[in-house]
């Protein structure tokens, strides 16, 4: 084969290649959480106390990590689009909010049941808020 | 003197309704705040659904605040880009609005119903806070109240720096749009 031959098989080989890498990424699906390793395993009360008493460091900790955090539902609100559950904690005014995708809640907890919740850490507004949660169990109130 | 009395007792009833939600503030930890700008090559889009929202209808004040790694979009890629890219997240967690309503005198605070206002304030996004007036709408529905507003803000404005590989894929001007239902903070 001559020498042109090889050049233009080698440029479609890479074009071939480097397009379905570009489609692969710009297709790519958002973290499977199920399967990803949780950074930290915390109670609502803790990671809200770690935000309040140092946004600044517990950004640069915890920011876009997947964090489990367990925690008593205080209010819940569903919706077709998405849904939030409100995490309690001692603060007044602040709690963990954790925001589930239309069709991750799979199970509905009740107010006051303690559940356990996996979910990328984005921040403290008023409370720290959790996004694309998934619901770990769930311990039904006594 | 039966009539005077009951229509006494209704004035009185509806002063107090009056003043107290005027003295009222109204809260949600659940404002939805979504943006859309159209380009050439690709809708982009995302909804963030953890916003706070603040009102006091005594001083019409108002606040927003969002986090801008909660806005999620459709496409990983396009979400990674936003926050690393675009609006630098790491470094400017949270967008903001300060302001007021300017034409309080359009509602009727004991009237259940749709209010068209205008609200102007300072809007901070990418660490760059620009003036900005919006319309909104308040709807007031028993004893909780909606706030509702769509306008449009430039990137330029905000410093947001877009490559120039992508700049003709990226709308100037990005549409925000707020949705909220508050209830009356106790």
């Amino acid at each position: 084969m001559k020498t042109w031959k090889w050049i233009l098989l080698g440029l479609i080989l890479a074009g071939i290649v480097g397009g379905g890498i570009a489609y692969q990424q710009y297709f790519k699906p958002h973290a499977d959480l199920l399967h990803s390793t949780a950074k930290a395993e915390m109670s609502a009360e803790e990671i809200y106390t770690v935000f309040d008493e140092n946004e600044s460091e517990a950004n640069e900790k915890f920011l876009d990590e997947v964090i489990d955090v367990e925690g008593t539902v205080k209010k819940i609100n569903i919706e077709s689009d998405k849904s939030i559950v409100q995490l309690e904690t001692s603060h007044m005014m602040g709690g963990v909010i954790c925001e589930f995708e239309a069709g991750a809640l799979k199970e509905i907890p009740s107010e006051g049941d303690v559940i356990h919740v996996r979910g990328i850490c984005t921040g403290k507004l008023m409370d720290v808020v959790l996004v694309r949660c998934i619901l770990l169990n769930n311990k039904k109130q006594q | 003197m039966k009539t005077i009395t009951i229509l006494c007792t209704l004035l009185s009833l509806i002063l107090f309704l009056s003043i107290d939600m005027q003295a009222q503030k109204y809260f949600t930890r659940e404002a939805k705040i979504s943006f859309f700008s159209e380009a050439p090559l690709e809708k982009i889009e995302a909804e963030n659904g953890a916003g706070t929202c603040v009102i006091d209808f005594e001083s019409q004040q108002m606040e927003f605040a969002v986090l801008i790694k909660a806005f999620q979009f459709d496409k990983a890629l396009m979400q990674e880009h936003f926050n690393e890219n675009y609006m630098e997240s790491h470094k400017f967690p949270k967008a903001t609005f300060k302001g007021k309503i300017v034409d309080p005198e359009t509602i009727d605070y004991t009237k259940n119903g749709e209010y068209e206002v205008k609200v102007e304030g300072k809007l901070t996004i990418h660490g760059v806070e620009n003036e900005i007036s919006a319309p909104g709408t308040i709807v007031i529905k028993g004893e909780g109240i909606q706030v509702k507003s769509k306008f449009s803000v430039a990137v330029k404005d905000y410093d947001i720096d877009i490559p120039a590989v992508v700049r003709d894929n990226i709308a100037k001007t990005v549409e925000i749009t707020v949705l909220g239902d508050l209830e009356p903070l106790k």
